[in-house]
């Protein structure tokens, strides 16, 4: 009897730890993608990770705001394939948390590469990997990583995959990069304003504008923008944590385009 | 004699809290506060003048805080720098019922468990001082000295990561401050983004 008593004590306790653990591995779950099932020897190509975000928790942008870490991706390549250019990033969403706010996502969220391979590479296959890092976020913040690779054919003749489509929408979505001359900034003690005299064709309203610099602004002020006939001002406040602005920052746009379309672009400007 | 030392006292207190700004910033006198203590003694700021005094926000749930107490990067500063005279407060802005916010045993145990060294750590569930401080994420550090001018305030180092293995490679900000201030040197980095969780202020 008393066996039974102490079998049935052990395994009630297995059970009340098992549900009292809480797991955070279902958080964020990582895949990849590319738009290419072959890719056409010295061609470009495009690979997605996306971030798939359990409900209410966040992940961050690439400036997290107030706390948290920006997601971060480490690509491993063959050689004969690099990355081109930075990754392509979804313009943030605010979260505000206790009178902080972060940049991020609260959502899915993908983030994309250009890759470009060399002509005269002899490959027939190729594998790229991606080790993404971020923090997941809600009441609680939980470090996480993991690895996901994907294997690519090689050959003459480009072959699209069934991804291509929601990549070329994704980046026909993701904000373009424009090369300001005349917008600049100026910065005191207090304040940054911002002023945007050339801007792409289409804009026709300016609604936001983030500092994607870190730690520039003090990003619990609320920016105050001003659209006018030739040009847009925005205000912001400095971060009390900053000692010297820098000569050149970047920024990002949102805007409604005239016709009537949300779109957004990344430029840097300079002071 | 006496009678004069104890009003030239009463005068450099009565100072300090006059010019001590609402808001903490660099170069500025750093703001008054009184908080009560894990073991129910209630501290002044102001009982410190004279003293160097690091202000720690902490919450020992959040990762980042664990990188610097599982490493023990954050018990050798304090340890460092007590053994030095100076006064290390660590306080916790969490609310009630928020992570990082304990019962009295449960603190005890944590903090018996990491080793910790502070001098005092000070509960601050209303999130007044955190505000006053600026404090947006644990660790968000805080120096002050002796005539309770605010001489760092920011980040713990620059390595902004959850990762143990950072803290070795990194600059430590608050080391730097201190033996800069304590040598009669110039703070060449007196502020820096702080980074880590944010902290668990009453709700929105």
């Amino acid at each position: 009897m008393k066996k039974y008593i102490i079998i049935i004590t052990t395994v009630l306790l297995a059970f009340c730890h098992n549900t009292n653990a809480e797991s955070y591995d279902d958080l964020v779950d990582v895949n990849i993608y590319s738009n290419v099932k072959q890719i056409q020897r010295g061609s470009d190509f495009y690979v997605a990770i996306k971030l798939k975000v359990a409900d209410e928790w966040h992940v961050y942008w690439k400036n997290p705001g107030d706390s948290g870490l920006p997601t971060e991706v480490k690509w491993n390549t063959p050689k004969g394939v690099e990355a081109e250019g930075g990754m392509i990033w979804q313009a943030p969403e605010r979260i505000e948390w206790s009178g902080m706010i972060n940049y991020g996502f609260e959502h899915d969220v993908y983030l994309i590469q250009k890759f470009k391979t060399s002509r005269v590479s002899d490959m027939k296959t190729l594998e790229i990997g991606a080790e993404v890092s971020w923090l997941v976020c809600k009441e609680k913040c939980i470090p996480q990583d993991d690895k996901v690779s994907i294997q690519l054919s090689v050959g003459d003749l480009f072959e699209k995959s069934v991804y291509d489509e929601m990549i070329m929408d994704l980046l026909g979505t993701a904000p373009k990069k424009f090369k300001s001359v005349k917008s600049t900034f100026e910065a005191d003690d207090e304040g940054l304003e911002i002023e945007l005299t050339d801007m792409p064709n289409d804009v026709k309203t300016v609604n936001d504008i983030f500092i994607i610099t870190d730690g520039v602004s003090d990003n619990s002020f609320k920016t105050k923008i001003e659209n006018s006939k030739n040009e847009v001002t925005a205000e912001f406040k400095i971060s009390p944590y900053i000692d010297t602005v820098p000569a050149e920052i970047e920024i990002l746009v949102l805007y409604e385009d005239k016709n009537g379309k949300s779109k957004s672009y990344e430029t840097i400007i300079s002071n | 004699m006496k009678k004069l030392s104890i009003i030239i006292a009463m005068f450099m207190l009565a100072a300090t809290t006059m010019f001590a700004s609402d808001h903490a910033k660099v170069g500025e006198k750093a703001p008054q506060f009184t908080l009560t203590d894990s073991k129910g003694v209630e501290h002044n700021l102001s009982d410190f003048a004279g003293k160097y005094v690091v202000l720690e926000w902490v919450n020992y749930d959040c990762p980042f805080v664990k990188k610097h107490y599982e490493s023990k990067n954050m018990q050798k500063l304090q340890k460092e720098f007590t053994e030095k005279g100076v006064v290390w407060l660590a306080v916790c802005s969490s609310a009630e019922g928020k992570q990082g916010n304990f019962s009295k045993e449960e603190l005890m145990k944590r903090q018996k468990s990491l080793g910790t060294a502070e001098t005092a750590y000070l509960l601050d569930e209303s999130g007044k001082v955190g505000k006053m401080y600026n404090a947006k994420t644990t660790p968000d550090m805080a120096v002050i000295n002796p005539a309770q001018e605010v001489i760092y305030l920011g980040a713990i180092d620059n390595i902004p990561s959850a990762d143990k293995s950072d803290v070795d490679k990194a600059d430590n900000y608050v080391r730097n401050a201190l033996y800069a201030a304590m040598s009669g040197k110039t703070v060449k980095v007196k502020s820096s983004k702080p980074y880590g969780c944010g902290v668990k202020y009453a709700n929105k």
